[in-house]
């Protein structure tokens, strides 16, 4: 017996795919942003957010930030820092065990040169040298983009 | 560099000749990090002679891994001290150092004082998810 057909219908796929191209536009557009150094002028000043999960009973501790070139050589991690941006420092009081987070601000001094930095976050006991020692540590690459004066 | 505390008895009060006045360095290290001392030895002699240092560490490895001294002896005055500075890699535990001396006797060198110190260990696994962020104000 013949029957009637009923058309397929025709899935318009243009709005989806413009859907799907535009969100992942701006997703590429946002992590480019987010990735994009944070630029800078000589006399601004930059907050160093520091979170961590603290496991030990407590105790007195130095958050410290230096800015300059992170490097790997023989798969060593090795940080140079560039002066008058390798001493920004805070002292904290863990109570014990407990998710923490500090902000410590860093001052980028007048007079430093522009061009991009590399930043290493690190936790030192008190007793610590500060840039030789540390307990742990975090690098950036990328951190700033100071801009000329 | 602030004095590290003394985690032992003074194995000997002191030489004959020499005496390992005083260790200074980190009361604490990170692992894997390079921990600086230094030894401080008099000569108890009224004359100048040679003095010389060595080092290990004890922390239950056997045997017990060496201190580095880059200058590791040297002629001292008749009462007079020096400091011969060290370093080792910290590992993942406290140490004890053993800090020896030794004098000149002509033909060699003849073991004389010992002095242990501790450095304890601070743990990185004490800290965990470190992450540090950077923004403008």
């Amino acid at each position: 017996m013949a029957e009637t057909k009923t058309p397929e219908k025709k899935t318009d796929w243009l709005v989806p795919t413009a859907v799907v191209l535009g969100g992942a536009g701006i997703a590429a557009g946002l992590y480019f942003y987010m990735k994009k150094p944070q630029g800078v002028d000589p006399g601004d000043t930059i907050r160093a957010r520091f979170a961590f999960d603290y496991l030990g009973p407590g105790g007195s501790y130095i958050l410290l930030v230096r800015f300059g070139t992170y490097r790997v050589i023989l798969g060593i991690d090795g940080f140079d820092p560039v002066g008058g941006l390798d001493r920004f420092t805070r002292a904290v009081n863990l109570l014990g065990p407990d998710s923490y987070q500090f902000d410590l601000i860093c001052l980028i001094p007048a007079g430093t040169s522009a061009g991009t930095y590399d930043a290493e976050g690190s936790i030192l006991s008190p007793d610590m040298e500060l840039g030789q020692d540390w307990i742990t540590r975090h690098f950036t690459k990328q951190a700033i983009n100071v801009r000329k004066e | 560099m602030e004095p590290i505390r003394v985690a032992g008895p003074i194995v000997t009060g002191k030489g004959t000749y020499t005496e390992i006045t005083g260790i200074y360095g980190p009361a604490s290290a990170g692992a894997g990090t390079r921990v600086d001392i230094t030894a401080r030895i008099k000569n108890l002699y009224s004359g100048e002679i040679g003095i010389m240092v060595g080092g290990a560490l004890e922390y239950g490895v056997s045997p017990w891994p060496a201190i580095n001294f880059p200058t590791y002896w040297a002629n001292v005055a008749g009462g007079a001290s020096i400091d011969f500075a060290g370093y080792f890699t910290m590992p993942s535990s406290g140490v004890t150092l053993h800090i020896y001396s030794y004098y000149y006797g002509g033909d060699s060198w003849y073991f004389d004082d010992e002095r242990v110190s501790g450095i304890s260990m601070v743990s990185e696994a004490e800290f965990g998810n470190l992450m540090v962020t950077y923004a403008r104000v």
